[in-house]
C-alpha cells in the first residue's frame, strides 16, 4: 500500500531520474525508492549530517550542501552519503545547507534494502562502483589471508575451491552456500608462461584468481604492473562489463581458478547477501581511493 | 539477540490482591447498603454519578499530573482512599444517601486505582511476558476479590453492614503501605521503540487506536453492566432483603472462585492457543449465548448462566486480553490515552447503560428489557471485537514497518492529473525526465504522443522509437517518413523503415543500401526484401551485414526487429550462433514482436546469459501457453541443464497465471536441486505477492513448510553434535567451514519456513515477520510474534518460536544417545540430502584422516545421482588411501 498520492509519486519518480546512479534503474525501483523517501528542508547554515553519525543518504531537489571540513558541495540533483552509506561506514564530516536546501532523505539501511530487494538497482551501483575503480586504476585490497594461501598439489576438489575462494574474498566470508556455488562454477587452469590472460578492448568474460605464480598488467603509457596470488585479474572489468584497458601476459607458469562472469552474476543475483557485501567492499575501495562519489556526476569536478 | 529478563509476577500480585480484597469488602458493603436503603431503582443515577465524578478526576489528575508516572498517582491514590472511604465509614449512620456517596466513592476509588495499577505494570513488560505475568498478576486480583468476599460473607454474619466499609478502607491502607516495597524499587520501564524525550503529537493511527479501545470498552461496560443490572434486579425480586447482602456475598465468592480457576487454569492456555485478538471474543460469545437464552426462555438460570460468564470470565480472560490491548502502544502514549480509555470507557459505559436502563426499562416488562438490551449491545461488542482485532494487530504492523523500507510498492496508477503532467514531461527539455516519462506512460499501456518524434532530443527520440516500434501505429508512421532526412541514422534508418510498409520512398531504400551507416543500409535491406523490390542482390547486402562487425549484425537485427516477418527466421537464428547479447536482444524484440518466429530451444538456451535473459523471459511471456508447457516440461525434465533450470521458476512466474502456479507448486517437494527449490519458492512469492488472489493449493505450502522446519532443527542438532565432540586442536578449515554451513543451512532452512508461509499468506508481509524474529530488537520481535499468532494456528507457531528464539540444541543426553562418537556424526552428514553438506563433509573426513569412514563414503557414493557429490567422495576417498 502506497503512503504518498500517485500525482507526488510520480513527481518523485521523474525527479529520482535526474540522479546520478538512479538514471539506469528501472522505474519500478525507483517507485520503491520514492515511497521510501522523507522531503526535508534546511535553511542556509542548518546542519543536514553531522560527523560520526550513520550515513544518512540525502538527494539534494534545490540549494547546496557544503562539507564543513573538506568544503566539497552538493548541487541539485547530486547525493550526499551514498558511498558511505553502502560501505556500511559513519558520516566523515559535518555538512551544512549553504543555501537554504531542499532534499529527500533516505536512511542508510532503508537505502540498504532497497539495493537487496532490487536486483537491477544493485547491478547499476556494481557496474558503476567497479568502473569508477577501473577509471581511476583502483585495485580492490588483497585479503589478508592470501599469505597464508596455500593451494593443495593436486587438483582441486569443489571444497579445496571453495576454501581458495573464502580466504581470498573476506567479504564472502559468512556465505558459504553462494561461495560454493561459485566454486561449482569455477575450474581450476593451468597456464604457460607469457599466456595471454586479457587485451585491451578485450570483452572481460570470467575473473581469473591467481593461486600460483605472477603475471604482468601494461596499461598504455604506464609502465608495467606484476601481480601475484590472490589477484583477481579481470575482476572489475567483468563486474563493470567493460573491456580490458590493459594488456595482461603470464610472467611464468600460473594455477588459477576461473570463474565465469555469467555464473558469478547468477550467484549474485541468488545470494543478495553476498552481492551487497560485495558492493560494500568496493564501495569502501571508492572512499579510501578519494574515487568520484557513485553518485555524483563524474564530469563535474569539485 | 537479548537475553529476556525473568519476569517477577509475585509481587505485583500481592499488591493487586491487597487493592482487590479492599474493593471487593466495600463493593459488598456498598451492595448491601444500597439496596436495602435505597432499593435497586436508583441503580442507574448512581452509575451516572460514578461516570461525571471519575470523569471529572482524571481530568483533574492529568491537568496537575502531567509527568504522567503512573507509580506515583498510584500511590497518592491509595491513600486518597483509605482518606475517603474512613471518613464515608464514619458518617455512615447519618443518611441513607451516605450509602449514594458510598457507592460513587467505591466506583470512582475503583476507576482509579485499578487501572493505574495496570499501567505501573504494563511500562514495565513486553507483550511476551505480559501474556504470562498478567495472567498471574490477574489472579492475585481475583484472588483478593474472592478473599475479600469470603471476608465480607464472614462479616456481614457479625457486624451490620456499614462496618464493613472499615474493613475496606483498613484494605486500602494495607495495599498503601505494601505498594512501595513492592513495586516501588527497581522499577524498570520496558525499551521502547520510540522514546521521545517529551511527548510528541499522536500519530493520527495511534489515536484513532485510542477511540476504537474507548468504544470497545463502552460498548462492553454497558452489555456487562444491563447484564448485571438484570441480575441484581432478578435478585432484589426473589430474595429478602435482610439475607441481601449474604447472599450477594456468597454469591461473588462463588464468582471469584470460579474466576480464580479459570485466570489460573484457562486463560494462559485460551490466549496460548487463540491469542489476543480471538480470546476478546470469549466473554461476549458467552454473554450473547445467555442473554439470548433469557429473551426466548425467561428463565432465571439463563440470567444467573450470565452471571457465571460475566463474574468468571470479567476479570480473567477480559481483563487480562483487554490489558494486553494496551501493549502495542509506547509508554508515553499509554500513559496518557489509558486513563481516559478506562474511565470514559467504564464509567462513561455504564452512565450510558443507566440512562438506557432508565429510559427503556420501566415497568413490569423491565427484565425481559434489559435482556434484549444485553443481546443488541453485544451483538454490537462482537462487532466491536473484530474491528480491535484487527486495530491491534495494526499496531504491530506498525512496528514492524518502521522497521524497514515499504517493500509492496508499484510504479503508481496513472489518474488523468498524472497522465496529463507526463504528457507534458515529455517535451521537456531535460532528456532524462523526457524518457523517464515515457517509460511511466508505456508500463502504464498509455498512448505515447506520436509528436515525440519531434524532440529536440536525439536520445528521446530513439527511446520513444524503442516503445514505439514493432506494430506501428499509422499516425507514427505518419510523422515517421517525414524524417527520412534526419541527421541521426537510427532515426533515419526507423523512417526508412516506415516508409517501405507503405512502398514510399523505394529510391532512398535503394539509394541507402551503399551508405556507410549499417543502421541505414540494414533498413534498405530488410525493407526492400519485404518490398520485394531487388535492383540488385539485396541478399547479399543481408550476408554482408550479417558476417560483418557486431555494429553490422546489431543493425540486421535491429532492422528485422522493426519489421519481422516469416522469411528473415532463417537470418534470425543465424544472427544468434555468434553470442553477442546486443545482436541477441534485438533478436528477441523481433521474436516477441512476432512469437511465431521464435525457435523455443534456442529461446530456452538463452535464459542461462544474464545479459539477455529479461529480454528472453518477454519473449516466453508474449508467447502465451503454449510456451508456458514447453517451459513446465523444462523444469520437469532432469536432463535439462541446471544452468538453464535454475531460471525455469522466475520465468514461469512472470505467466502470473494458475496454471504457472500450479506447475510451480506441483514441482517444489519433487525438485531435487536445492538452488532450483529455493527460487521455486521466491517465484511463489512474487506472483503471490503481486495477485494475492492467484489461487494455489496450500497443502503443498504447509508440507513444505514443516520440512523446511524439520530442515532447521535437523542443522541445529548437527551442529550441536559436531560441537559436542569437536576435536583438539589444530582446528582443521574443514571443521570450521561444516560447522558454518551448518549454521547458515539453518538459518536458511528458516527463511524458506517464512518464506512457504509468505506464499499461503502473502498480504501479511512474512518478509518483515522474519527479518524482525531473526535480527530484530525486543520491540519488533514482539511485534512479529504478535502477528504470527494471528496468522499461524498454534501447533505450527509453537515449533517455528521455539526454533527461532533456540538456535543451540542444548539436550546433551540426547545429543549423546544418539550421535555417540564424531563418526556418527559425520556419517550422518555424508548421507544428508544437501550436496554442499556432503562435499564438505567428504572432505572434513579426509583432512581428519577418518579411515573408519572410508567404507561409508564407498556405500554412499553410487547412491547419489549427484555428480558434484560424487567427485567429492571420490576424492576423499583418494586422499584417505593416500594418507593411509
Amino acid at each position: 500500500m502506497s503512503s504518498i498520492d500517485p500525482q507526488t509519486a510520480v513527481e518523485r519518480v521523474l525527479t529520482l531520474r535526474q540522479f546520478p546512479g538512479f538514471d539506469d534503474a528501472d522505474l519500478s525501483e525507483l517507485a520503491i525508492v520514492a515511497e521510501n523517501v522523507v522531503e526535508e528542508t534546511f535553511p542556509a547554515g542548518a546542519a543536514v549530517v553531522t560527523v560520526g553519525h550513520p550515513a544518512a543518504l540525502h538527494l539534494v531537489l534545490e540549494g547546496r550542501l557544503v562539507g564543513q571540513t573538506s568544503r566539497q558541495t552538493w548541487n541539485q540533483h547530486e547525493v550526499l552519503n551514498a558511498t558511505e552509506a553502502m560501505a556500511g561506514r559513519r558520516t566523515r564530516e559535518t555538512v551544512v545547507a549553504a543555501l537554504p536546501t531542499r532534499t529527500l532523505r533516505l536512511e542508510a539501511k532503508d537505502f540498504t534494502e532497497i539495493l537487496e530487494d532490487n536486483f537491477g538497482f544493485l547491478s547499476n551501483i556494481r557496474r558503476t562502483l567497479a568502473r569508477r575503480l577501473l577509471a581511476a586504476e583502483v585495485a580492490p585490497p588483497l585479503s589478508p589471508s592470501v599469505e597464508e594461501l596455500e593451494p593443495p598439489p593436486g587438483a582441486l576438489g569443489m571444497v579445496d575451491r571453495l576454501i581458495m575462494l573464502r580466504a581470498l574474498m573476506p567479504f564472502a566470508k559468512g556465505r558459504i552456500e553462494a561461495l560454493a556455488a561459485l566454486a561449482q562454477a569455477s575450474e581450476e587452469v593451468r597456464l604457460p608462461a607469457e599466456a595471454e590472460l586479457g587485451a585491451i578492448g578485450m570483452q572481460a568474460t570470467s575473473v581469473l584468481v591467481l593461486l600460483e605464480g605472477t603475471a604482468s598488467c601494461t596499461r598504455p603509457g604506464s609502465p608495467p604492473q606484476i601481480v601475484g596470488p590472490g589477484h583477481a585479474i579481470g575482476a572489475l572489468e567483468t563486474l563493470g562489463e567493460v573491456p580490458f584497458t590493459s594488456m595482461i601476459r603470464t610472467l611464468g607458469p600460473v594455477r588459477a581458478l576461473r570463474c565465469p562472469g555469467a555464473a558469478l552474476f547468477d550467484i549474485l543475483e541468488d545470494h543478495t547477501d553476498l552481492a551487497l557485501a560485495m558492493i560494500e567492499s568496493l564501495s569502501g575501495s571508492v572512499l579510501d581511493a578519494g574515487v568520484v562519489d557513485v553518485f555524483t556526476d563524474p564530469s563535474r569536478v569539485n | 539477540m537479548s537475553k529476556e529478563r525473568p519476569p517477577r509476577p509475585w509481587a505485583p500480585a500481592i499488591v493487586l490482591f491487597l487493592i482487590m480484597v479492599a474493593h471487593a469488602i466495600l463493593e459488598t458493603a456498598r451492595d448491601a447498603l444500597f439496596l436495602t436503603q435505597l432499593g435497586p431503582d436508583r441503580l442507574g443515577w448512581a452509575y451516572v454519578a460514578i461516570a461525571a465524578t471519575a470523569l471529572t478526576a482524571v481530568a483533574a489528575v492529568r491537568r496537575w499530573n502531567r509527568n504522567h508516572d503512573p507509580y506515583r498517582m498510584l500511590v497518592l491514590f491509595l491513600l486518597a482512599a483509605v482518606a475517603g472511604t474512613g471518613v464515608l465509614a464514619a458518617v455512615m449512620v447519618q443518611s441513607p444517601w451516605a450509602s449514594f456517596v458510598l457507592y460513587v466513592w467505591t466506583g470512582l476509588v475503583a476507576s482509579l486505582v485499578v487501572p493505574t495499577f495496570w499501567l505501573v505494570l504494563d511500562n514495565e513488560l513486553r507483550v511476551k511476558e505480559a501474556k504470562r505475568v498478567v495472567a498471574w498478576v490477574a489472579a492475585g486480583g481475583s484472588l483478593g476479590a474472592l478473599v475479600g468476599s469470603a471476608i465480607a460473607s464472614v462479616l456481614g454474619h457479625l457486624v451490620v453492614a456499614r462496618h464493613l466499609v472499615t474493613a475496606g478502607a483498613i484494605g486500602f491502607g494495607l495495599a498503601a503501605i505494601f505498594v512501595r516495597p513492592l513495586l516501588g524499587a527497581k522499577r524498570v520501564p520496558r525499551p521502547e521503540a520510540v522514546a521521545p524525550s517529551e511527548p510528541e503529537p499522536a500519530p493520527r493511527r495511534m489515536q484513532t487506536y485510542a477511540v476504537l479501545l474507548v468504544c470497545f470498552a463502552i460498548i462492553s461496560t454497558v452489555t456487562l453492566t444491563v447484564g448485571d443490572l438484570m441480575f441484581k434486579r432478578v435478585m432484589a425480586e426473589r430474595i429478602d432483603t435482610d439475607q441481601l447482602a449474604t447472599v450477594l456475598g456468597a454469591t461473588y465468592t462463588g464468582l471469584n472462585v470460579l474466576a480464580l480457576v479459570v485466570q489460573l487454569a484457562i486463560t494462559p492456555r485460551l490466549l496460548d492457543r487463540l491469542g489476543v485478538g480471538s480470546a476478546l471474543a470469549v466473554l461476549p460469545v458467552m454473554v450473547l449465548a445467555t442473554s439470548l437464552g433469557f429473551v426466548l426462555t425467561g428463565t432465571a438460570v439463563a440470567v444467573f448462566a450470565l452471571k457465571l460468564a460475566d463474574g468468571g470470565l470479567r476479570n480473567s480472560i477480559h481483563r487480562v486480553t483487554t490489558e494486553l490491548l494496551y501493549l502495542p502502544m509506547a509508554n508515553f502514549e499509554r500513559n496518557r490515552a489509558k486513563p481516559l480509555v478506562e474511565v470514559i470507557g467504564q464509567r462513561g459505559g455504564q452512565a450510558v447503560a443507566a440512562v438506557l436502563v432508565l429510559t427503556l426499562a420501566s415497568g413490569e416488562d423491565a427484565t425481559w428489557t434489559l435482556a434484549v438490551m444485553t443481546t443488541v449491545a453485544v451483538a454490537i461488542w462482537l462487532g466491536m471485537v473484530v474491528m480491535t482485532r484487527r486495530a491491534y494487530l495494526r499496531r504491530f504492523r506498525d512496528t514492524l514497518e518502521a522497521a524497514g523500507i515499504h517493500r509492496e510498492v508499484r510504479v503508481p496508477v496513472l489518474d488523468e492529473h498524472a497522465v496529463e503532467l507526463l504528457t507534458a514531461t515529455i517535451s521537456s527539455p531535460d532528456e532524462k525526465q523526457s524518457i523517464a516519462a515515457l517509460g511511466l506512460l508505456a508500463e502504464q499501456g498509455v498512448r505515447i504522443p506520436a509528436l515525440v518524434l519531434y524532440h529536440p532530443s536525439i536520445n528521446v527520440v530513439r527511446h520513444a522509437l524503442g516503445l514505439l516500434e514493432g506494430n506501428i501505429r499509422k499516425d507514427v508512421a505518419l510523422i515517421l517518413q517525414q524524417l527520412v532526412d534526419h541527421e541521426d541514422p537510427e532515426i533515419q534508418a526507423a523512417a526508412l523503415a516506415a516508409s517501405s510498409r507503405t512502398g514510399r520512398n523505394a529510391a532512398r531504400l535503394t539509394k541507402a543500401l551503399d551508405d556507410n551507416e549499417p543502421e541505414l543500409r540494414a533498413a534498405a535491406a530488410i525493407g526492400l526484401t519485404l518490398l520485394r523490390k531487388s535492383p540488385r542482390d539485396v541478399h547479399a547486402h543481408i550476408e554482408a551485414l550479417r558476417d560483418g562487425s557486431e555494429e553490422d549484425r546489431v543493425a540486421l537485427a535491429h532492422a528485422i526487429a522493426r519489421m519481422p516477418a516469416p522469411q528473415f527466421r532463417p537470418v534470425l537464428l543465424q544472427l544468434l550462433s555468434r553470442k553477442e547479447p546486443a545482436v541477441i536482444r534485438q533478436v528477441l524484440k523481433s521474436w516477441r514482436a512476432t512469437p511465431a518466429l521464435v525457435d523455443l530451444d534456442r529461446l530456452l538456451a538463452l535464459i542461462q546469459v544474464p545479459r539477455v535473459r529479461g529480454e528472453a523471459r518477454a519473449v516466453f511471456v508474449a508467447g502465451g501457453e503454449a510456451f508456458l508447457r514447453r517451459l513446465i516440461e523444462a523444469l520437469d525434465d532432469p536432463r535439462t541443464p541446471l544452468a538453464v533450470r535454475r531460471h525455469l521458476p522466475r520465468t514461469i512466474s512472470r505467466f502470473r497465471t494458475e496454471a504457472a502456479a500450479t506447475a510451480l507448486v506441483a514441482r517444489l517437494p519433487r525438485e531435487p536441486d536445492g538452488a532450483t527449490e529455493f527460487k521455486i519458492l521466491r517465484a511463489l512469492g512474487r506472483m503471490r505477492a503481486d495477485d494475492p488472489e492467484l489461487a494455489i493449493a496450500p497443502a503443498p505450502i504447509r508440507v513444505y513448510a514443516q520440512q523446511a522446519r524439520e530442515d532447521a532443527m535437523r542443522y541445529t542438532r548437527l551442529r550441536a553434535a559436531l560441537d559436542l565432540h569437536r576435536a583438539p586442536t589444530p582446528r582443521l578449515p574443514g571443521y570450521g567451514l561444516l560447522r558454518d554451513l551448518l549454521t547458515e543451512k539453518r538459518v536458511h532452512a528458516i527463511e524458506r519456513v517464512f518464506r512457504a508461509y509468505g506464499i499461503e499468506h502473502p498480504r501479511d508481509d512474512l518478509q518483515s515477520i522474519h527479518d524482525a524474529m531473526v535480527r530484530g530488537d525486543d520491540a519488533q520481535r514482539d511485534a512479529a510474534r504478535e502477528i504470527l499468532e494471528h496468522i499461524l494456528p498454534q501447533d505450527e507457531r509453537d515449533p517455528l518460536f521455539d526454533l527461532v528464539a533456540h538456535d543451540d540444541d542444548d539436550d546433551e543426553a540426547e545429543l549423546r544417545e544418539r550421535f555417540p562418537t564424531y563418526h556418527e556424526v559425520l556419517a550422518t552428514l555424508l548421507a544428508d540430502h544437501s550436496d554442499s553438506l556432503r562435499c564438505v563433509a567428504a572432505h572434513h573426513v579426509a583432512e581428519r584422516r577418518l579411515v573408519e569412514l572410508r567404507d561409508e563414503l564407498l556405500r554412499l557414493k553410487p547412491l547419489t545421482e549427484s555428480k558434484l557429490v560424487t567427485q567429492a567422495f571420490e576424492q576423499a576417498i583418494a586422499r584417505l588411501d593416500v594418507q593411509h
